[in-house]
Parts: C-alpha cells; structure tokens; sequence
C-alpha cells in the first residue's frame, strides 16, 4: 500500500512543532481543541481538512500564523498557466471582492445619510403627500374660500 | 488680567459654548454674560493665551450654535451672538485674510440680528442689519454670500412688523437673486419658502399652497431634508388655516418623522402640539390628550417650561371640549407642581395657580375664556419676560 503525500507538509510541521513546544500529547491537544482524535491526526499529517478544525488545532496550541507551502509562491505557481485562465480567475476573485464589498459601502452610505438626516424614502413620502395635499380638490375649495375672507 | 480661576471658568464657557450646550440651566447665561461683560481689553489679553478665543472656527461654531438657539431659546441665541462679535473682533489680520476676518465680523453680527428680529427687538436688530451690511460692503469680494441674507432678514422684520407687501416684495427679489445671480439653489429655496409663509399670513392661501408645494420639488432634488420638513410643517399651517384638519394632520406626521431623523427634539414636539389640536379640532378628544401630554414631558424635558405650559391648557381645553370636567381640577393641580419644580417663570406659576383656583372653585368646569385669557398671557410672557400676570376684572369681581 503507498504513502500517501501530506497534501499541507508545512502546516502539518508548524502545528506539530508548536504540539512539542507545548508538550501536549495528541490526546490533550485533540481535547482542549474540541476536536476528534481521528481529525486532529488528519491535521498533523497535512491533511486537507476544513478551516474551522485548523482554527480550533491553531487555538489550542496558541498559534497565530501558518506557512501555506506553495502558495507562498504564487507567482512561480503560476508561471507557464494560461493568460485567459489567468484572466478568468482574476476577474472571478475581483467580483467575488465586490460582491462582499458592495454591500458594505452601501450601508456605510446609509449609515452616512441617516447621520447627515437623510432619508431618500422618507424625503419622497413627504414630497408626495405636499404634492397630493397641494392638488387635492378640497384643498383647494378650502383655501379659494378662505382667500375670500383674507384679512 | 484675569485670575487662573477666572480664566478657567471662561475656557469652560467657550468649551460649552462652542459644543452649543449649557453645564445646567442656570450656569449657561451666567458663564457665557461671564465671558461677555469681559473688559475689551481683558478679552484681548485672553485670546492672545488661548487661539479659540480668536479663531475664524470659533465664529462659525458659535453662528451655528446661535442659529440653532433661534426658535427655541432666542434670549441665548443673542448671547451667544454677543460672545461671538466677541471674538470676531479678536482675530488678527496676521493670521487671517482680512477679507475673512470683516466677512466674520459681518456673520457675528447678521446672527445678532436674527436673535434681535426674534426676541421682538425691532431697532436694535435695524442696527445690527446695518452694522453687518456695512462690514459685507468692505470686502467686496464676498459680498455676495452676506447681503442677500441680510436682505432677508429685512424682510422678516417687515413681516414682524405688520408690512407684509414690502416684505414680499424684498423676499421675491431676494430669491430670484439666489437663483440667477448667485446660482445657490439650497438658499433660493429657503426664501422662496419665506415668501410662501409670508403669502400664508396676509392669508392668500391658495399662493402658499403653490409655493410650499414648487419649493418641497426643489428641496427633495436637493435633497435638503431641513427646509423639506419645515415645508411639511408650513404646509400644515396653512391647511390648519383653511380647516382641513385631516390633511394638516397628515403633513404634521410627515415633518416629525424628517426632524426625528434630523434630531431635533423641538421641532418633534412642536408638531406634537399641532397634531394634537389637529386632532381635538376632529372631535378625537382621547389620541388629542394622548400626543398633548407627550409633548408637554419633552418640553419639559427640553428645559422650555413656559411651552410646556402653553402645551398643558391645550390639555385643558380638550377637556373642556370633551366635557371631561372631572379631569380638568386634578391636571390643574399637578400642573402647578410640575411647574414649580421645573422653574416656570413666577408670573406663568401665578397665572396657572389663578386657572387652578378657577378649577376647584368650579369643579373643573372652566371656561374656554379663562384658559383662553391665560394661554395669551404666557404667549406674551414669551415675548416680554418683565409682564405681570392680572386676573380679568370679571373674574376678580
């Protein structure tokens, strides 16, 4: 049966580094993570596991930064890869940018508004009932006769 | 010179004054007429220690600051003014253009003016009018941002005054000036809206109606959520006039939702008031005494005890209209205890305390005349805080 290569050596020696550092057996640590036995060891063997086990293992052995291997190395990754391939996984990480940005400046925008008192909405009800008020008929029965009464 | 405590005491005045807020009630007046009654010389000495005290910042802050006293604390409003040709007068052409520190000397003095038009001063607010055109004319090049302002407020004088065609007529001129000369849309619409209330009160209704209503489209592109509320607010005056209530109603709700959003706590409760006689002038006695007594608690909590006051007879007379007598004697009652503790001005007490004695003489069953007679009576106290409060004769009898 073959060996299967750690997919995230890096990871794996930095997290067991600090696990010796710590002195913490791989009972202790799986505990205080909150984490099974069997994904703590997918963990120290670089694994692929999910962010959210990496993160309690990184918290209970106090580790702040991890080294991600090649992805370290983008640009040498990179090199040989189709521009359009290229193009196309920028352009999707630039909308993904904006789709998470966009909805950030719109309440910051709103936020503003509200501070300065402003509210387009509210600005709109009030200038339609004006409207409304100024081209009702009876309004304007109401004010002709009292225009005849002026002082 | 000034002791280090008295320094102190006058750094806290311009701090307060300049945040445009008051340590408490009484210390307001007394810290900022402090600072005031300073000997010229004396201000110039502290304003070589302390660079706010001769800062063109300063100037705007206590403008805008009197600006927003106006309508509710006029009295402050000019002290503040005061305190700021004050400092008008301490900047240095060193430091400043000299331009800028005449156009300053010119605003210190055109907000004096206002306060001066509000209080009922008449001559003195024509002088301060004067005063500050003459600093405007110095300094030709920013003219223009003062004179049509004071041009406003000349008319407002003659429309305090009774001399609505005239006021009109300056008003109109004014505005169309805004528009072609100084192409200033913000404050062509703010005299266009002063032209619409001056056509309000010589009762030419169906023209308000127009103007408010051209106005609110300008202020909305503008979106200027300010003059759009009291647009609302004037629009409900004028259809209160004509006896369209309901409509009154709807266009008091819409303003107070816009000055809540402006926060500005006494201009809520004002249209609390008018939706609540709004209301009773609709027979809906019960929502009417409802929206009175909220307003009534933040006017008090406003520190305006005399419109609480005023609030509190429109109670009465709900009342009275809903032939609620039996309420009437106890709202009496606690009106003066609510009143003496909120500092209500001795002759405002002695007037409640007569409409009290009325109360429990008659089982609360006063007349609309009485309360009628005391609510002028505060109206005035407002105008002329040195008026004594005189039951009527017929009542004294």
């Amino acid at each position: 049966m073959a060996i299967e290569a750690p997919e995230h050596p890096e990871i794996a020696a930095d997290l067991r580094e600090a696990q010796r550092r710590k002195g913490f057996s791989d009972a202790r640590l799986a505990r205080l993570a909150g984490v099974s036995r069997k994904h703590l060891a997918e963990v120290l063997k670089g694994s692929n596991v999910s962010v959210r086990i990496l993160k309690r293992v990184m918290a209970a052995l106090q580790v702040e930064h991890l080294r991600l291997g090649e992805l370290t190395a983008v640009s040498g990754g990179l090199q040989g890869v189709s521009p359009d391939v290229l193009l196309a996984i920028a352009e999707e990480m630039e909308e993904a940018v904006q789709q998470s940005v966009e909805p950030v400046l719109e309440m910051i925008a709103t936020l503003r508004s509200y501070a300065e008192g402003q509210s387009p909405e509210l600005a709109a009800k009030t200038r339609a009932a004006i409207r409304k008020a100024a081209s009702d008929p009876t309004t304007k029965e109401l004010a002709k006769k009292a225009d005849k009464r002026k002082p | 010179m000034p002791s280090q405590r008295e320094r102190n005491r006058h750094e806290d005045a311009l701090t307060l004054a300049l945040r445009g807020e008051r340590i408490s009630e009484r210390d307001f007046e007394d810290v900022i007429m402090d600072l005031i009654s300073l000997r010229h010389v004396d201000f110039k000495v502290m304003a070589d220690c302390r660079p706010a005290l001769r800062s063109r910042t300063t100037v705007n802050h206590l403008n805008r600051h009197a600006h927003a006293l106006l309508s509710r604390a006029p009295h402050e409003a000019l002290l503040l003014s005061e305190l700021c040709i004050r400092v008008a007068d301490a900047l240095r052409s060193g430091e400043i253009d000299e331009a800028e520190i005449i156009h300053a000397r010119g605003d210190a003095w055109q907000h004096r003016a206002a306060a001066l038009i509000e209080i009922g001063d008449f001559s003195e607010a024509i002088n301060a009018v004067a005063t500050a055109d003459t600093f405007y004319t110095c300094c030709d090049i920013i003219r223009s941002e003062g004179s049509p302002c004071l041009a406003l407020l000349k008319a407002r004088i003659l429309q305090r005054k009774g001399d609505f065609e005239d006021a009109l007529s300056i008003a109109d001129e004014t505005a169309s000036l805004f528009l072609t000369i100084y192409e200033d849309r913000r404050r062509y619409v703010i005299a266009r809206v002063f032209c619409a209330n001056i056509l309000l009160t010589m009762g030419r209704y169906t023209d308000a109606i127009t103007a408010f209503d051209k106005a609110a489209g300008i202020a909305e592109e503008l979106q200027d959520t300010s003059t759009l509320a009291h647009i609302a607010a004037s629009m409900g005056n004028t259809l209160t006039r004509i006896g369209h209530h309901q409509g009154a109603c709807e266009q008091y709700t819409n303003a107070m939702e816009l000055f809540e959003m402006l926060h500005q706590p006494v201009e809520i409760a004002r249209m609390r008031i008018r939706i609540g006689i709004g209301m009773v002038m609709q027979g809906e006695f019960d929502e009417a005494i409802t929206e009175l007594e909220r307003s009534r608690e933040e006017f008090l909590r406003l520190g305006m005890p005399i419109v609480a006051a005023q609030v509190a007879l429109e109670m009465v007379n709900a009342m009275l209209l809903a032939r609620r007598y039996r309420w009437v004697e106890p709202l009496c009652r606690g009106m003066i205890a609510t009143f003496i503790s909120a500092n209500l001005h001795r002759e405002a007490q002695k007037a409640l305390g007569y409409l009290n004695e009325l109360a429990s003489l008659r089982g609360g069953r006063l007349r609309t005349e009485d309360v009628s007679y005391v609510k002028d009576f505060l109206e005035r106290l407002e105008d002329e805080p040195s008026l004594c409060f005189l039951a009527p004769a017929t009542t004294q009898a």
